[in-house]
């Protein structure tokens, strides 16, 4: 059976040993149990569920909360020659939706969303196939207490009862041990096995510099990197700053490869991106929270927080992108006194505030009056209420929980609808605090002045196994100890397009 | 500033007789038959669908600071009307245009062409190196399955196609100036050298993003015309064409209500059999009378009505149909006036603008 195992991934991934953990996993999954794996970023955690798939008789399906993040998989699958991969999303057309139903018993693996697995035609569908195996992706999203809850992950216990309870396999990079009870309960398998690994990365130093203005984050930015010719992510917060940087940045450092990426980009723009900095072909880029994952590069050595994570699971997640190839790697967070305000800015944009929820529900009762339903269309919705797209999710799921609607039908008015505004003004407010908590944690290890590395992880994990090179900036960092080796740039300078063309065509030049 | 002076070229031929959005519309390529009856209207059918990916939030905003810049004049802020203005006219005059377009003609076969020419040289030179764990940078089922078939035909002569992909490629980029040339063998992507972003090729160039795209827009449009004129000299990328004419024949579903009206039913009764609107009837009609030569208009507007919408037309010198529907007689209505401009714009337009 042991052997058995490394004789297949060396069949369909071409490695010959397992990772940590993965292996324990695996065996686990295949043997019918439940399990929980808490597996660091860039540990291989898909290798967890589609080894298996590849394995198993039947269908695999794997709840995941970012369609980019499907994408790239099913991408990345296919490039591997495993064809009988599937992602449903709501942006396909009918045709191609129904494309899929029809041939769904010739998949093994499909990845879904949740808020589409909780529609009952999608329901029906699975149950007319055998499900092997449920695979619940980035799992933390299912607590409440964690930093990235999605309402639609907590009806999750109930799908899968509905497909005759499938080995469930939940899987998660950052999680505290609350988190971890959590999501045993919400899907109520208390009995599940736990796989927990340690998240510390020995070869990264933790670097944290306070300036008094984003002036100087940008010249000390430069200054490093006119030194270092090295991969390097520089993580912002918002969209426009990432592209305005990029733009500064390469008119500053001539020669140099940079380039931005986030969500908001054309789908063959950030194919090309990802895979020029895959290839060595870009140096630096600047980026969102929606960079990285998925990201299999080994030779990341510097990333830089521009600014402040709204918490520490996803600082842990995007420092965990440096230094897969095990070298020497700087984080290197960068904070001015400025930057507190802007985080909170962000966390209310992420809930309804009491103006928008009284304006929704006056809307609502309005509709019911008329004896009219919500407009079938999400976004249409969205611009009705001046919410966006996460506000509305969160407040759609509060409203279908208490019966308020249900699709498109909205409850007749009543007594109660006061007491559901209430309970979910409630709900908002305990958010709130949850995230501005979290936010307090992050500022405060920022302030810290002790070890970093000790105080990072002390909440996620017991111990942690020291630093393999020089630890944080507060136990005696210095740039001019690290001298990681630095790139060379191979360019298509002065060549004319016709020799660039045949350079590219594979012809001799 | 390639963008810019589309736009106020727009503007100019427009005459504040359609809203701005009616611009966007054709630079978007909508399939509503108002926008390409405007784009022969108006004489704006190249310019037709060459910046399908634009948003209206960033079109607005481009009108918003052409106004600022005193380019563009507004005319009537509650209709959206804009006029070009005495300076934005004299710096688009002074402004030399090098790009030609072929919008109404090719805005469909363009990113077909390029999404299987872009998929296809990904493929063979990945072949060619034995390297079969490459991340397409075209995500297009229907891209992905003709290139495959293609893949199948050639698989093992892989040196062979690259070399005639050469020479077809030099043949068609030895026209263009050498840093439009540039700019398209930038954009392609090979074994483990992916192309250039927009935003990178803007920069490289030092041009913006919108003209960048523009641009490359224009040169496929060149190069398909190339294909078109001699496809004997272009064996391998005629392939790449797609041999399904888009918007020269009439869509499925105003074909379907034309069957209905070659058997005589009136538009009620079609609007009924179909369970579609009045209108929707009215659209397709509009659009046959555009593109069928057979059709004849007179069972909806009779001789003599017809000369008295020409003749406002005539009077109005505007193609606005509010103006020509003043001019006219009150039983005349829209769809009669929009149908005669149909008919009248087929007279005057000659091939595909």
């Amino acid at each position: 059976m042991e052997l058995e195992l490394e004789r297949e991934l060396q069949k369909h991934f071409r490695f010959s040993t397992f990772r940590t953990g993965q292996k324990e996993i695996i065996q686990d999954v295949l043997n019918g149990n439940d399990v929980l794996g808490i597996l660091p970023t860039g540990s291989g955690k898909s290798i967890c569920y589609q080894l298996p798939a590849i394995m198993m008789d039947g269908l695999t399906i794997v709840v995941s909360p970012l369609i980019s993040l499907m994408m790239d998989q099913v991408k990345e699958m296919k490039a591997n020659h495993f064809k009988k991969v599937i992602a449903i999303n709501s942006f396909m057309n009918f045709e191609e939706r129904r494309e899929i139903y029809r041939n769904i018993h010739t998949y093994k693996l499909l990845f879904i969303s949740p808020e589409l697995l909780s529609q009952d035609f999608i329901i029906h569908l699975l149950q007319r196939v055998k499900v092997s195996l449920f695979v619940i992706d980035e799992a933390h999203c299912i607590s409440q207490w964690g930093y990235e809850f999605r309402p639609d992950y907590l009806k999750l216990n109930s799908i899968i009862e509905k497909l005759g309870n499938p080995p469930t396999l939940a899987l998660s990079g950052t999680a505290t041990p609350e988190v971890q009870a959590d999501i045993m309960t919400s899907l109520n398998k208390p009995e599940m096995i736990k796989h927990i690994y340690p998240m510390d990365k020995p070869n990264i130093a933790f670097c944290i510099e306070e300036v008094e203005n984003d002036q100087e984050k940008n010249d000390m930015i430069i200054q490093l990197l006119k030194k270092y010719n090295i991969p390097t992510l520089i993580y912002f917060s918002s969209r426009l700053t990432a592209e305005s940087f990029t733009r500064f940045l390469s008119e500053k450092l001539q020669g140099r490869r940079v380039g931005f990426y986030h969500a908001g980009m054309e789908p063959m723009d950030r194919v090309m991106i990802q895979q020029q900095f895959m290839n060595n072909q870009l140096d630096i880029v600047c980026c969102t929270s929606a960079f990285g994952m998925g990201i299999n590069k080994g030779n990341i050595r510097l990333i830089i927080h521009y600014h402040i994570p709204l918490q520490l699971e996803s600082f842990i997640q995007e420092v965990g992108r440096a230094g897969r190839d095990g070298k020497s790697s700087v984080s290197l967070l960068l904070f001015s006194k400025s930057d507190m305000l802007l985080p909170n800015h962000l966390i209310k944009s992420e809930l309804p505030d009491a103006k928008d929820l009284s304006n929704v529900f006056g809307y609502l009762r309005d509709l019911t009056l008329q004896d009219m339903d919500l407009p079938k269309d999400d976004v249409q919705i969205q611009n009705l209420f001046n919410l966006n797209e996460t506000q509305w999710r969160f407040l759609r799921y509060q409203l279908e929980k208490h019966h308020l609607i249900h699709d498109n039908k909205i409850m007749d008015y009543n007594k109660t609808w006061e007491d559901i505004y209430q309970s979910i003004f409630h709900v908002i407010n305990s958010r709130v605090k949850l995230k501005i908590s979290k936010l307090t944690e992050i500022i405060k290890w920022i302030h810290e002045d002790r070890c970093l590395r000790d105080t990072l992880y002390q909440g996620f994990q017991p111990t942690h196994s020291g630093a393999e090179f020089q630890c944080c900036s507060n136990c005696g960092f210095t740039w001019s100890e690290w001298t990681p080796e630095q790139q060379e740039i191979e360019s298509n300078l002065g060549l004319n397009w016709e020799n660039k063309l045949k350079k590219l065509l594979l012809l001799d030049i | 500033m390639i963008f810019e002076q589309i736009i106020l070229h727009c503007f100019q031929n427009i005459k504040a007789e359609r809203s701005s959005s009616s611009i966007y519309h054709l630079l978007k390529g909508k399939r509503s038959i108002q926008t390409v009856q405007d784009a022969h209207l108006y004489s704006l059918g190249s310019y037709y669908g060459v910046y399908k990916s634009i948003s209206k939030g960033y079109y607005d905003k481009k009108i918003h600071e052409l106004v600022k810049d005193d380019l563009l004049e507004m005319v009537d802020e509650q209709e959206a009307l804009y006029h070009i203005s005495h300076k934005g006219l004299e710096w688009k005059n002074n402004q030399a245009f090098p790009l030609s377009f072929k919008g109404l003609l090719y805005f469909d076969k363009a990113d077909i062409f390029m999404g299987r020419l872009l998929l296809l040289i990904q493929t063979l030179t990945n072949s060619k190196m034995n390297f079969y764990s490459f991340i397409p940078v075209v995500n297009n089922p229907e891209i992905e399955l003709w290139v495959k078939h293609a893949y199948r035909r050639v698989k093992g002569s892989e040196s062979v196609i690259l070399y005639k992909i050469y020479s077809e490629l030099k043949l068609c980029l030895s026209q263009l100036l050498e840093k439009e040339a540039n700019i398209f063998v930038d954009r392609l992507t090979g074994y483990q050298s992916y192309g250039m972003s927009l935003f990178q090729l803007s920069k490289e160039y030092n041009m913006t993003v919108d003209d960048i795209h523009l641009i490359l827009i224009s040169i496929i449009h060149r190069i398909l015309g190339d294909l078109e004129v001699d496809s004997t000299k272009f064996p391998i990328l005629s392939t790449m064409v797609d041999k399904k004419s888009s918007l020269s024949q009439i869509t499925n579903s105003a074909s379907e209500t034309y069957k209905y009206f070659l058997k005589g039913l009136t538009i009620e009764q079609i609007a009924n059999v179909r369970h579609l609107k009045l209108n929707t009837i009215q659209d397709h009609l509009v659009e046959i009378a555009l593109y069928d030569h057979q059709f004849s208009i007179d069972r909806y507007v009779n001789k003599n009505e017809q000369n008295e919408i020409l003749s406002a037309l005539k009077k109005a010198n505007s193609h606005r149909l509010k103006d020509i529907k003043k001019l006219v007689d009150d039983h005349i209505n829209y769809f009669q006036i929009r149908l005669v401009l149909a008919i009248q714009n087929k007279h005057n337009r000659q091939g595909g603008n």
